[in-house]
């Protein structure tokens, strides 16, 4: 079966580390890149958000910059059109194309620095979460919160089934694969098509089958979050602290200011 | 009062094919059954009428002497617990623990019973040691003892387990053995089994039925079924090595006891050969 991220958030070195600590510093991390007016702060936060990713919680750098590649790359395009799109401050570079002229200017570079900046620095929070955070960890902080518990029971069903259907439909699959399902292109859209209607009466099935086993089992509206032993590690708060408040005081610090 | 009767019970599934017919069960207090058939014979049909997935076509199942009803269901389901054939069709939750904590849960026990009874549960079926495992990262026996744990936790009096050993590696089948008579001696349980691996049976059992197209065409214990290897060959079954072994030997006129399993057969022989009591 293929690895995803919560494959790897299962086995990172931070597994151990209390959910709520990885969360506050994740959700943080984001918050302040968001509010931040410089492209200094979440640029900072990216990088070591990276750091922390790879070199502590030993997630594999060529995935991880695959992974980042990915949001990265879309950030950076809308960059360039930010760049010749928005206007005010002075004129640096001006590029003809067809009779049009577009312009490049201070305050639109200092725009597409920052978004593209902030989009860096979110992401990287982001994955930082998804890859130390296993899902399975996540209900229980839900249910701290005080999300609805239809939305916790909910959500722990549909994280459940969402490996039950991707098994399926990679056995399946393998199966269509194994007797040349996919020589051809007829023969693929065919064995596609095969698939996604299969996919659908299965999960149907799947669906009706959840209901026995829970009803076989007493359902009375009660799905367990089992918690195991938490404590904070005060030196974890600490750090956790320190971070956050080193990149707020950036963020205040050197509000507003540019690049260029 | 027997735990689990049933009288008469036919089931057709939709499309009218038949299930079950005609069929008379009884499953007394403390009992090893084994119910034998090949595949199709009905044995996962018949288990699923014990806690009322499936409701009779025509004929009764009683529970402790009552029919199943909308208002003795959750009763019902707490007395009989099912194991699945497909685990993957039981296992539900995020996690191994999850999964087994549903049904204590659900039965309306405090937490500090529920966390007992899941540690209890995986232990007997040494799973303990992968109790924050997601389902979707386990093996097929591992998924099938999870399927069992999460019954077990409940704390059933009857266990009714459909092929349990299929899947299994053979520490896993020897482990399965032992658990089930565990339960039996230790707790007092009725365990209800199917399986078509004849060999297995004397291990585990008391009394066999033998199932064939829907209906129970003999049912004995050990040495009233296995000494019909017709009916047994004629339902596309087969009588097991030992019992096979020692008949094949007694033909040829060597004075062996008949014995079931290895223990037995090792006395048997022991006895036959060195003349040792
Ligand atoms: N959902 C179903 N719909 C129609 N027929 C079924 C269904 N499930 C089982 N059957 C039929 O009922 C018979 C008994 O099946 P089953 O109880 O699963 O056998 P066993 O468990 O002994 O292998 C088989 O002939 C099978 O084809
Ligand atoms: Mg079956």
């Amino acid at each position: 079966m293929e690895n995803i991220l919560d494959d790897y958030a299962h086995r990172n070195a931070l597994r151990d580390v209390d959910t709520r600590l990885k969360l506050a510093l994740g959700v943080g991390a984001i918050l302040i890149g968001i509010f931040s007016t410089t492209p200094l702060s979440p640029l900072i936060i990216g990088l070591s958000m990276g750091v922390i990713t790879v070199a502590i919680a030993r997630i594999p750098f060529r995935l991880y910059i695959g992974l980042l590649a990915i949001p990265v790359s879309f950030a950076a395009m809308s960059g360039i059109v930010i760049l010749f799109m928005t206007g005010g401050g002075d004129p640096l570079w001006t590029v003809t194309i067809f009779g049009f002229s577009f312009i490049m200017t201070t305050e639109s570079l200092n725009l597409a620095v920052l978004v593209t900046c902030r989009t860096f620095g979110g992401m990287s929070s982001l994955f930082f979460i998804s890859l130390t955070t296993p899902a399975v960890e996540l209900f229980s902080v839900m249910r701290d919160l005080r999300l609805p518990k239809e939305f916790v029971d909910l959500s722990m069903l549909i994280y459940r089934y969402i490996f039950v259907l991707i098994g399926e439909a990679i056995a399946m699959h393998n199966a269509q694969v194994m007797r040349n399902g996919y020589s051809g292109f007829r023969r693929s859209i065919y064995a596609f098509s095969m698939l996604g209607a299969m996919l659908f009466i299965k999960a149907w099935e799947k669906g009706e089958a959840l209901l026995v086993a829970m009803d076989a089992r007493c359902y009375d509206g009660k799905l367990e979050v089992m918690e195991g032993e938490r404590h904070l590690d005060p030196k974890g708060v600490v750090s956790v602290g320190c971070y956050l408040c080193f990149c707020s005081a950036i963020t205040i610090l050197c509000a507003g200011k540019n690049f260029f | 009062m027997h735990l689990i009767e049933t009288r008469d019970l036919t089931y057709v599934y939709p499309g009218s094919v038949t299930g079950l017919e005609k069929v008379n069960f009884i499953a007394p207090r403390n009992a090893r059954i084994a119910v034998i058939g090949a595949n199709g014979a009905g044995k996962s049909t018949l288990f699923k009428h014990f806690n009322g997935i499936l409701k009779p076509t025509s004929g009764s199942v009683l529970i402790r002497g009552e029919p199943i009803s909308k208002e003795n269901i959750r009763e019902v389901r707490k007395f009989v617990g099912v194991v699945f054939q497909n685990a993957d069709d039981q296992i539900f939750s995020p996690t191994v623990e999850q999964d087994v904590a549903f049904g204590p849960t659900n039965l309306g026990l405090d937490e500090e019973t529920v966390r007992h009874r899941v540690e209890e549960a995986l232990r007997m079926v040494g799973m303990e040691d992968r109790a924050g495992r997601v389902p979707h990262h386990l093996s097929g026996g591992e998924k099938k003892r999870v399927a069992i744990a999460g019954i077990i936790a409940m704390e059933p009096q009857v266990l009714v387990l459909d092929e349990p050993t299929a899947g299994l590696d053979p520490q896993g089948v020897a482990d399965l053995v032992g658990f089930i008579n565990s339960l039996s001696r230790k707790y007092g349980m009725t365990v209800i089994f199917s399986s078509h691996d004849v060999s297995l049976i004397p291990e585990i059992a008391d009394y066999i039925y033998v199932m064939n197209k829907g209906t129970i065409v003999a049912s004995g214990t050990i040495d009233e079924i296995f000494s019909q290897a017709e009916l047994l060959t004629s339902v596309r079954l087969d009588v097991p090595l030992l019992p096979k072994l020692i008949r094949s030997l007694r033909e040829h006129g060597i004075d062996v006891s008949m014995a079931y399993t290895f223990q037995e057969a090792e006395s048997a022989f022991l006895k036959a050969f060195k003349g040792e009591p």
